[in-house]
């Protein structure tokens, strides 16, 4: 009963028109779907500023998940690149915000000017033992005087 | 306190700038309110002071701007300015980048454009140019007023492009040398300039600040128009002027980030021309704002529909410049970007920027006058209050409501406007051309959205103590591949659709014919471009579809007129600049991959295996010692590095390469020179340099290089013994170098003296060497070692043994050590680009379309004004 009332509903209404719907509700409904999705995609799907030791409980869940790291270089730690060996290996050690050092591997050259640098965004993964960094983002004090 | 009188100092041109920025402040207020009170017809007197204020106005810029060259160029050091951001080596347009590299002077810039703006509008803007003119004589003077340098209250007001280097950090006069020759003499030491960042020493950076300076200063006009249109009630009127103006500023700013693009391209070591960096995306939003504007402008002028969102973009995209300004220059990037500003502590001053013009223009949205002028001073007090928030309350608070106060004033802003033009909801037929562009229109400002919530995460997080960061370049990848796609297919139809209603079939047919047309090139494409993957067919499909849809469309539709043919020829070009994005990003090749297997990774999976996946990972650098050609590209290209050649202040690295084809013949020779510029004051800077073919480009920079190692000897380690025999074969320590003893020469043999010399063969990444260790027993045994520097090896010859099993044989004891071999190599990172000269060629004709469609719309508003 209900069901063949509304439907009569909804013919009725509709005939008189003729016109249809118009094609503007659907596509500004389209468009408020796309745009809840970049929410969506803003609030759920971002990286994240981390310490070490949350970088390292995320991986156990989400290891594929980039996340970002402030560091300071622990310039009293060797660092290594031996460009002859392997061009691509570079290690240091970092301490981030809370104080904590982790090693800390760069798959690639060693960056200009790094022995300019304290403070750097270490941008990658944290891995068994090491955080692999994907990204090296480096505030040049020199370069971006600021007194 | 004692009065030094300081020697030498110029301080006129100083007093004189800074005179001058006070006129121009004062001047471009007085204009602004002669000019706002001259749009009432009782004030109608004030027009011409109005004109006066702002000629004063404009002349007082350029007599900034000249001040302010003139002390760079002539070396002032005095000045802080020409201190900070020049040197006495930097040619004559390298001065011309220092202008602009400090904050100071990129606003005097946007200035500069506003003035020269601002008078070609004063000239041909007639009834509209005391009201256009009033809102670019406000925004002049908050630009000045970043250019003041004083201090209210303890609030900083700006900050001076003429403060002295003594007045600017004090401690430069506290340097111990100056005790001997007086503080007055100060300047006999400061001689010399900290100079220009080397990475800016590049003629694009001469001419891609002013040409995106020009596009930021340009989008003011359409805004004011606009604004000009809801204060004089001229509500329908206004997007005729401001059409060809917003087409400008599309033209213009457009040009700037393609030219910013192939500087990053060209000279840094990103590997690419476009990295999704806050930064660049602050340029690229406003950009997309405005080409929406412009879309919704043309629909606006031939139908009359979508006057609201019109205006709201339009307005919106003047705003996205501010927004931009602010991200970039208040530091709230920080982290984010690898682009970097001083924060000048403006923060405050360019939020109350944005804020005024925000608010002002929707206060403007009332009928009422008085309810606009309540709405003005509550709403922006209000969000004065919570910017300089003095109480003492949660952050997250403040920034709750700050957003409540802005987002409610956004939406009374559209009903405001919604009953100010008294239309409904459109209804468009599906066949017309307004409702395909309005969907267009969508779409941009979807992807627009997109990239401004990513882009603005920084700020989000100091709002509200979040700590989220973008996932970076593939996620906006991902996200706008599925925009361009929705883009291009809607370029390729839409101009096949008129105004109003199309005869279905008078679409559908032209439509199907460049698609089936689109979709044969694109097999081809496919061939030619080797882009085989699903992934990437729809955009290619539709990036060529838009192309050959608009040439056919000039053809059919246009007759082959070309002056008429400016929107379909920029689309073309749009559609070839995403065939040229899409073909040089996904064929991207790293030339210099290696996989030797040598790797120094040791570290071990929790199951004790060494971890695969991190050994496999990005390995784009290779070692090329000098004269040693190497393979690169699966045999197809090989580069040997030739030498290095200091040519103050750069070093260059000729690297010569060969390219041969699949039967290993030579197609092609060149040489290289990327070069590096280890600056005193800057570090190390590192040039790329690209060899450009017609489809594709070789990009190489040095990512290292031999001398940057630590040069003290090293002493020798990693000691090991071996036992061999004549013809035995042994490795060092760390396995890197093979030994092979050779022979034994035997320089003396008799009872009283043993004298032999080993010949051993050190074979070290591909190169041989001999190493001819002593071992001489006289009275006593001495033993004479030998080293090979070039491998980093010492041999010494310990003993001499017999051997048990074979008494007939002898054996040799061999201690061998190593260190670092000296030689002199660089490491190099070399990428090829496949066919990026589409996206070049594509922009090319996308702005070539654009002038086109600018000199039309000028013709049209001209002849629209006449009538």
């Amino acid at each position: 009963m209900d069901i063949n009332q509304s439907e009569h509903n909804t013919m009725s209404t509709e005939t008189p028109k003729r016109k249809g719907l118009n094609p503007l509700y659907i596509i500004i409904l389209v468009a408020v779907s796309v745009a809840l999705a970049i929410g969506i995609s803003f609030f759920g799907d971002t990286s994240k500023y981390v310490c070490f030791a949350e970088a390292e409980e995320i991986a156990k869940e989400r290891p594929n998940l980039q996340l970002h790291v402030v560091t300071t270089l622990s310039k009293n730690k060797q660092e290594i690149y031996n460009p002859q060996q392997d061009p691509n290996y570079y290690e240091f050690y970092a301490c981030d915000t809370t104080g904590a050092e982790r090693k800390v591997i760069y798959f690639n050259a060693k960056p200009q000017d790094m022995e300019r640098t304290d403070k750097v965004v270490l941008i990658g993964y944290s891995r068994q033992g090491y955080f692999e960094a994907k990204d090296i983002l480096k505030k040049c004090p020199s370069k971006y005087e600021k007194k | 306190m004692e009065t030094i009188l300081f020697k030498n100092e110029h301080l006129l041109i100083g007093n004189i700038g800074h005179l001058a920025v006070v006129i121009a402040l004062v001047a471009s207020l007085l204009s602004t309110v002669a000019y706002a009170f001259s749009t009432n017809e009782k004030f109608k007197g004030l027009f011409s002071l109005g004109r006066l204020f702002f000629i004063i106005h404009s002349i007082s810029v350029i007599v900034i701007f000249v001040t302010l060259f003139s002390i760079i160029h002539n070396h002032y050091y005095e000045y802080h300015y020409a201190y900070k951001h020049s040197s006495n080596d930097l040619p004559t347009h390298y001065m011309i980048s220092c202008f602009w590299e400090g904050q100071e002077g990129s606003f005097l810039l946007w200035m500069f454009w506003h003035v020269v703006i601002g008078l070609i509008l004063m000239w041909k803007a007639r009834s509209w140019e005391a009201p256009v003119l009033a809102i670019i004589a406000l925004a002049q003077f908050v630009l000045g007023s970043m250019l003041l340098g004083i201090e209210i209250g303890g609030a900083k007001i700006g900050s001076s492009p003429f403060i002295l280097l003594r007045e600017y950090s004090p401690e430069a006069l506290l340097i111990p040398v100056l005790d001997k020759i007086g503080k007055s003499n100060y300047l006999e030491i400061y001689k010399d300039g900290n100079g220009l960042n080397p990475l800016l020493q590049n003629y694009w950076m001469v001419i891609h600040p002013p040409t995106l300076f020009f596009g930021f200063a340009t989008t003011i006009v359409p805004f004011a128009f606009a604004f000009a249109g809801l204060w004089t009630k001229r509500i329908k009127e206004w997007t005729i002027p401001a059409l060809p103006w917003a087409l400008i500023a599309v033209t213009v700013l457009g040009t700037g980030i393609i030219m910013g693009g192939y500087w990053a391209y060209e000279s840094l070591n990103f590997g690419g021309y476009w990295a999704w960096d806050p930064v660049e995306n602050a340029s690229l939003m406003p950009w997309i704002l405005m080409i929406t504007a412009t879309h919704l402008l043309l629909i606006n002028k031939s139908t009359g529909k979508y006057s609201v969102l019109t205006l709201v973009i339009t307005v919106f995209s003047f705003f996205m410049v501010l927004y931009a300004t602010f991200l970039t220059r208040s530091g709230v990037l920080g982290n984010a970007s690898v682009h970097s500003f001083t924060d000048l502590g403006l923060s405050g001053q360019l939020l109350l920027f944005l804020f005024l013009f925000i608010i002002m223009t929707f206060a403007l949205s009332f009928i009422n006058k008085r309810n606009a002028i309540i709405f003005f001073v509550s709403v922006f007090s209000l969000l004065m209050l919570l910017v300089f928030w003095p109480f003492n309350t949660s952050v997250i608070t403040v920034s709750v409501l700050g957003s409540l106060v802005l987002v409610g004033g956004t939406i009374w802003f559209i009903i405001n406007l919604f009953k100010l033009y008294g239309n409904g909801v459109e209804n468009d037929k599906v066949y017309s051309r307004e409702l395909w562009m309005f969907v267009g229109s969508l779409v941009l400002l979807l992807s627009g959205l997109h990239i401004i919530t990513q882009t603005s995460i920084p700020v989000f997080n100091k709002l509200f103590l979040t700590s989220k960061a973008s996932r970076g370049e593939s996620h906006y990848n991902d996200w706008q591949m599925v925009f361009a796609i929705a883009i291009v297919l809607l370029t390729a139809i839409g101009q096949y659709f008129k105004y109003k209603n199309t005869p279905s079939e008078k679409f559908w047919e032209p439509v199907i014919t460049a698609l089936l047309i689109s979709v044969i090139v694109s097999v081809g494409a496919l061939y030619l471009f080797q882009l085989w993957s699903v992934k990437y067919l729809p955009l290619l499909i539709g990036s060529v579809f838009t192309i050959v849809a608009n040439i056919h469309y000039i053809r059919k539709a246009l007759n082959g007129k070309v002056k008429l043919a400016g929107a379909s020829i920029a689309h073309a070009g749009f559609g070839l600049m995403m065939v040229g994005i899409l073909v040089s990003s996904v064929n991207k090749k790293v030339l210099s991959e290696n996989r030797s297997g040598n790797t120094m990774f040791s570290e071990k999976t929790q199951d004790g295996k060494v971890d695969q996946a991190a050994i496999t990972n990005n390995r784009e650098n290779i070692l090329l010692a000098k004269n040693r050609p190497v393979m690169l590209a699966n045999n197809t290209l090989e580069a040997t590095f030739i030498n290095a050649e200091e040519i103050a202040p750069n070093k260059y690295f000729k690297v010569a390469y060969k390219r041969f084809d699949k039967n290993g013949k030579v197609t092609d020779t060149f040489s290289l020179y990327p070069n590096s510029q280890n600056n005193p004051k800057m570090g190390l800077v590192i040039n790329p340099d690209t060899k450009h073919y017609l489809t594709r480009d070789i990009f190489t920079h040095i990512t290292f290089e031999s001398s940057l190692e630590k040069s003290e000897d090293q002493q020798f380690d990693h000691f090991k013994t071996d036992t061999v025999a004549i013809g035995g074969t042994f490795v060092t320590e760390d396995g890197t170098r093979q030994l092979t003893l050779s022979k034994i020469n035997v320089i003396s043999k008799d009872v009283q003296k043993l004298h032999l010399q080993a010949e051993v063969v050190v074979n070290s990444l591909g190169d041989t060497f001999i190493a001819r260790p002593e071992f001489i027993s006289e009275e006593r045994i001495r033993i004479k070692e030998s080293i090979v520097n070039q491998a980093g090896v010492m041999v010494i010859m310990d003993r001499i043994i017999q051997d048990k099993n074979d008494p007939k044989n002898m054996l040799f004891i061999l201690t061998t050590a190593t260190r670092r071999p000296k030689i002199d190599y660089i490491i190099l990172k070399a990428v090829e680009f496949p066919f990026i000269n589409l996206l070049w060629g594509g922009t090319f004709i996308m702005v070539f379309g654009f002038i086109l469609s600018i000199v039309q719309r000028f013709k049209e508003a001209r002849r629209r004004g006449l009538e």
